[in-house]
């Protein structure tokens, strides 16, 4: 019986120390974050045991921690599937900081954003198409794809609007893919040297071939010109040279030109008014003739009128027997032949 | 408030000698004052000296408008005329164009003036001449261009177009915004 008893006790006992080890009273409850399983213990340590035993000590708070993890963790709702219990963690509260700022987004090239500007959206090529000359599966690149195009086009035909039937059609062919593949890493160059905020020269670098355009070639002077170590102070002057170099070229910061007190600003006008004055032609030639024509007309209508005059002059009418046209009361000729010109 | 530059000093003097030739000198040079040009927002306003004087004292951001505007310049750098120039240039006018009060109304509406509509012309006009149009009674009315020459003019149909509206009086009401 003593045994039994003793047992019992000893059980008991246990009991309680089990029972104490799962309850763990804190002065301050840890904050958990069940997400991450996470535990922030905030309360002060106990300076003389943290001394005494150091590992003892921080074995035990450690413990103490976790217990109240896993108490609350079984707080939780149970769900019991295929004889294993597990809980759903709810979401995270925590946020873990990066040690890295977030990644920049890529930047976008210039088709992406034209793309996007547009609404046009990235249609997904297939891996591989059917070709009905050669029969077989062909991907849409790799070493393959060149494969067969080789295989295929191994005759071109001549187009019909041809100017010169004798060119080489397969030359002119490799020419074109070359120069799409230049253009292609021009613009990748280009997207990178966006991206990084580089500068591209836009000028100075003109075509090579073609003809330029009048303004094209004057800025290409006006770049040449400055493009000394005194930036161009000591370049001489072309005659008749326009002194505008500045205007030209895009970038420049242009010199604010001082304000020309009121004397000085009255006499310039003038001077441009004169020499706009000076270009107009002394002698009109339209007007000249204009006037010509306008003197004849005026002769003869003066000889005119004084020819009918004299003819005129024989009727002497007195000015008593003027009558006013009466209208509507006299007599109409009828239709006359021929009849006055009307303007 | 900013002097004109050369460039388009010229610009602006090319344009207003074709209204009255060599007599921008007597807007420069004047015996009752000193008068100058004056660009604002690419707007070229007449402004007296005096006038010049008061507006120093502001903040030019402040300032909209100052003596009479001229005109301004369009965005490809030609100069466009603006009707509120008309009392300036109207007695220096050396081509002028009358009008007969019939085809008044017409021209102050914007549209062109026809053969029918024309009272009398300036000897010596010649075509595509800028001429300020006047009514009658020698009211000017607003600014043209000659479609035709004196000559052909007397001698064209009554409904060809003679001259060509660029600015009339009528635009104080109807471009009331664009005016400055």
């Amino acid at each position: 019986m003593e045994d039994i008893t003793a047992v019992l006790n000893k059980k008991a006992a246990l009991d309680v120390s089990a029972q104490q080890s799962v309850s763990v009273t804190k002065v301050l409850d840890p904050e958990i974050d069940l997400g991450t399983l996470l535990c922030f213990d905030s309360n002060d340590f106990d300076t003389p045991q943290l001394r005494s035993d150091q590992e003892k000590y921080l074995t035990y708070e450690t413990r103490n921690n976790v217990q109240l993890l896993i108490n609350k963790l079984f707080e939780l709702p149970m769900k019991n599937e295929d004889g294993y219990m597990y809980v759903d963690l709810p979401e995270p509260r925590y946020n873990l900081p990066r040690e890295k700022p977030l990644p920049t987004p890529k930047p976008l090239t210039k088709w992406q954003k034209f793309a996007i500007e547009k609404g046009i959206k990235k249609t997904p090529k297939p891996k591989a198409t059917w070709d009905d000359i050669l029969q077989k599966w062909i991907p849409t690149y790799g070493y393959k794809k060149a494969a067969a195009d080789k295989e295929k086009d191994w005759i071109l035909e001549v187009p019909g609007n041809a100017a010169d039937p004798n060119i080489d059609l397969f030359a002119q062919k490799r020419e074109a893919k070359k120069e799409r593949v230049a253009k292609n890493e021009y613009q990748r160059l280009r997207n990178i040297a966006a991206s990084r905020k580089i500068k591209v020269p836009a000028v100075g670098l003109p075509p090579l071939e073609g003809t330029l355009h009048s303004n094209q070639l004057k800025t290409a002077v006006d770049v040449a010109k400055i493009s000394t170590a005194s930036v161009g102070k000591f370049q001489p002057k072309i005659s008749k040279e326009v002194v505008s170099i500045k205007k030209n070229i895009p970038g420049l910061k242009k010199n604010k030109i001082p304000a020309k007190s009121m004397k000085d600003e009255k006499s310039s006008s003038l001077q441009i008014l004169e020499s706009i004055n000076n270009k107009k032609p002394k002698f009109n030639l339209e007007k000249a003739a204009n006037k010509a024509i306008h003197a004849e007309e005026v002769e003869r209508h003066r000889e005119k009128k004084e020819g009918s005059d004299k003819k005129k002059g024989g009727r002497s009418r007195s000015k008593g027997s003027f009558k006013r046209p009466t209208a509507n009361t006299g007599k109409r000729l009828g239709k006359q032949k021929g009849g006055r010109k009307r303007r | 408030m900013k002097q004109l530059t050369d460039d388009r000093m010229k610009v602006f003097f090319e344009k207003l000698s074709k209204y009255i030739g060599s007599n921008i000198k007597l807007l420069i040079d004047r015996s009752d004052g000193k008068y100058c040009f004056r660009e604002k927002k690419d707007r070229v306003y007449y402004v007296s000296e005096k006038v010049l004087n008061m507006g120093s004292m502001m903040n030019p951001d402040n300032i909209i408008s100052i003596g009479t505007c001229f005109g301004k310049f369009t965005k490809s750098g030609k100069f466009r005329i603006h009707i509120t120039s008309l009392d300036y240039l109207a007695p220096y006018a050396q081509h002028k164009m009358w009008i007969k009060p019939a085809a008044e109304q017409q021209f102050l509406y914007g549209h062109n003036v026809l053969k029918s509509g024309l009272g009398r012309i300036t000897e010596s006009t010649t075509q595509y001449q800028g001429v300020l149009v006047f009514s009658m009674s020698d009211v000017p009315l607003g600014f043209g261009v000659a479609a035709k020459n004196t000559t052909e003019c007397k001698h064209t149909d009554p409904l060809s177009v003679v001259c060509f509206n660029q600015a009339d009086i009528g635009e104080f009401i109807r471009c009331e915004d664009d005016l400055i």
